[in-house]
């Protein structure tokens, strides 16, 4: 029965390691992404003169400005549902609060 | 009753308010947890108004509004990053912050490398960090005061220190909170009500008066304007210090060890985004308005910075009422921010180098309040002389010079403590002094500090400083990379308790 318990918490610690293993990965990936979108408005203006013209009244640089933003938000509730949706998949019994999602007086903080 | 007489009357109606607020809170003191992190009771739509009001500031009201208004697009790079810079926050260091996290910064990297010196040095970084912060807000209040009301510099900037140490002495963490939610609800309702007025001169359509300003002025006030290769370098700089600044600046990492769980900082930063990106491109509805409604030559010769084109806005489209209330707020919105600042810079001093460096930790939770409530007058009085000290000084730069030095230094060691397995003591030591020196030192022999004798190009370091952090980062986990004593926590034990599963 013990060598059963211990290969099941073993088995949930790779489980779990790979989970935050994929998180990393993606908030990484995701992070110097948008890191380069950002970047990319000051050199374009600064340095070039491809969001010179103006559409519609606003300038092109006005336009790319404004659509970082929206970006910016829109990636807020993409990850944020994402995020969501895998600790649902992994605590199935309450999908919206998972270990990590719990109490800080649950989890022994107070006692700091 | 005058305009200038409605302003001071509706600032210390608004004051009082936020005392109120602040004894309301100190009832609900009890611990040295509910001082530093309101207890980690929080839920997220509070974090999310407190965190709003963080960003949504007198600084960037009357700074973005008039920068706009004065510059056209050079404007906007002050707001373009803010919207990316929390979003990184939220991928990167929310979740695990409010995991890791007790008290200070210190607290999050020092879960991984124990330390003296290195939670010491995280000390002093957030206190230069946050006495930067705090001599702006000071300034800047100071001489909107002495312009809107005619009060004497200097009796403003006393009291508004004297009332941000009430605050953080009253109520800490959970008054600073109330208050930063009471001013985040009146700066955006005053905000809403110039922004429909503004936009009734011009049929509410929500880009005319940018519409409007190309027409009486041509292109050149919407496109990006090209001044060189210094003047470039500075926009890519301020970009890159903006972005990667706001996620070590201590008093915003604080916001996250406030809330009850790993939900509650999702949900707060995502919803003080959606708050604060549509305020900042409403600022830029209203630079343009005020740039078609006062002119840029009345707005010039008001302040230079363009700092008052929001007021003058207001009284052009509003009369004396809607000045007295837009400036009435706008000193209000101040003692907030300097309220989160108090208590990120008392807490590095009580929390970090009282009780831990000093101390070796031990140190009865009463007298750690104790020394806190001290530190918080104490940095105030710092800040305050220094303010008044600096009354002469331009220090619109200042702001983002504190995102440029949280940039290459306490955000690099948190990014780095929290992502990368081989990363050491020695390396994190190293980042954080390394970067505090090359950013200070950069910004002393830069422009903003010598004027035309300058030595370094750049106002803001970042460009440089930040790659020399993270290039300090690298020597120092190789130097120190094979002794077991820098290893600190297995890594994969910081993993599993930043990112439970």
């Amino acid at each position: 029965m013990a060598k059963l318990y211990a290969g099941m918490e073993r088995e949930h610690t790779q489980a779990t390691d790979a989970a935050a293993a994929r998180r990393i990965r993606v908030a990484l990936i995701s992070a110097a992404a948008l890191v380069v979108v950002v970047l990319a408005l000051p050199i374009l203006t600064s340095f070039t003169h491809v969001l010179d013209g103006v559409v519609g009244g606003i300038s092109v640089a006005y336009i790319v400005g404004f659509a970082e933003f929206v970006v910016a938000m829109a990636g807020a509730v993409i990850w944020c549902r994402w995020v969501e949706r895998q600790a649902a998949r992994r605590d199935p019994a309450d999908g919206r609060a998972g270990a990590s999602e719990r109490p800080v007086a649950d989890r022994g903080r107070s006692a700091r | 009753m005058s305009g200038r007489a409605l302003s001071i009357v509706i600032a210390l109606a608004l004051v009082a308010i936020t005392v109120v607020l602040a004894v309301y809170a100190s009832r609900q003191l009890g611990s040295a947890s509910d001082h530093y992190t309101a207890g980690g009771r929080l839920r997220g739509w509070q974090n999310a108004l407190a965190l709003a009001g963080d960003q949504i500031s007198a600084g960037s009201f009357l700074g973005i509004t008039g920068a706009v208004a004065l510059t056209g697009f050079t404007g906007f790079y002050l707001a373009a990053g803010l919207p990316a810079a929390y979003l990184l926050i939220l991928l990167l260091v929310a979740e695990p912050l409010r995991n890791l996290g007790h008290f200070t910064l210190a607290d999050v990297i020092c879960a991984r490398f124990e330390g003296r010196l290195l939670r010491g040095t995280v000390a002093v970084a957030t206190l230069v960090i946050s006495i930067v912060y705090m001599v702006i807000q000071f300034v800047g209040a100071g001489l909107v005061a002495q312009l809107l009301f005619g009060i004497d510099y200097v009796p403003v900037v006393i009291g508004l220190g004297v009332i941000t140490t009430l605050y953080t002495v009253l109520g800490g963490m959970i008054a600073t909170t109330y208050i930063q939610m009471f001013k985040a609800s009146v700066l955006l309702v005053v905000v809403a009500v110039l922004v429909v007025i503004s936009l009734s001169k011009v049929g509410f359509n929500p880009v005319g008066p940018l519409l409007h300003a190309r027409r009486l002025l041509g292109d050149k006030v919407l496109v990006p304007a090209h001044k060189g290769t210094t003047a470039s370098l500075e926009n890519v700089s301020l970009s890159l210090g903006l972005v990667l600044g706001f996620m070590g600046l201590p008093h915003v990492v604080l916001r996250f060890l406030t809330v009850r769980d790993a939900k509650a900082a999702r949900d707060s930063t995502r919803i003080a985004m959606w708050i604060f990106s549509v305020f900042f491109l409403v600022l830029i509805i209203l630079g343009y308005a005020a740039l078609n409604e006062v002119g840029h030559a009345a707005i010039l010769k008001a302040n230079p910075a363009g700092n008052l084109a929001a007021p003058q806005l207001a009284r052009a489209v509003g009369g004396e009422v809607m000045f007295a209330l837009v400036s009435g707020v706008v000193i209000a919105t101040v003692l907030a921010v300097l309220a989160s600042l108090a208590i990120a810079s008392s807490g590095a001093v009580a929390h970090d180098l009282y009780t831990q460096v000093i101390k070796h930790g031990d140190v009865p939770p009463e007298r750690q309040l104790q020394v806190s409530r001290v530190a918080g007058a104490v940095v105030a009085a710092i800040a305050v002389v220094i303010a008044i000290a600096a009354r002469d000084k331009n220090v619109a730069f200042l702001s983002n010079v504190a995102f440029a030095i949280a940039a290459s230094s306490t955000t690099p060691v948190l990014l780095l403590t929290l992502y990368w397995p081989r990363f050491n003591r020695g390396g994190a030591t190293a980042a954080m002094i390394g970067g505090l020196i090359v950013s200070c030192g950069l910004v002393a022999v830069g422009p903003d500090v010598l004027g035309g004798s300058h030595v370094f190009g750049l106002s803001i370091p970042a460009l440089v400083s930040v790659p020399a952090a993270v290039l300090f980062a690298l020597a120092g986990t190789a130097v120190c990379g094979p002794r077991p004593e820098c290893a600190g926590t297995p890594y994969a034990e910081i993993r599993r308790r930043a990112f439970p599963a």
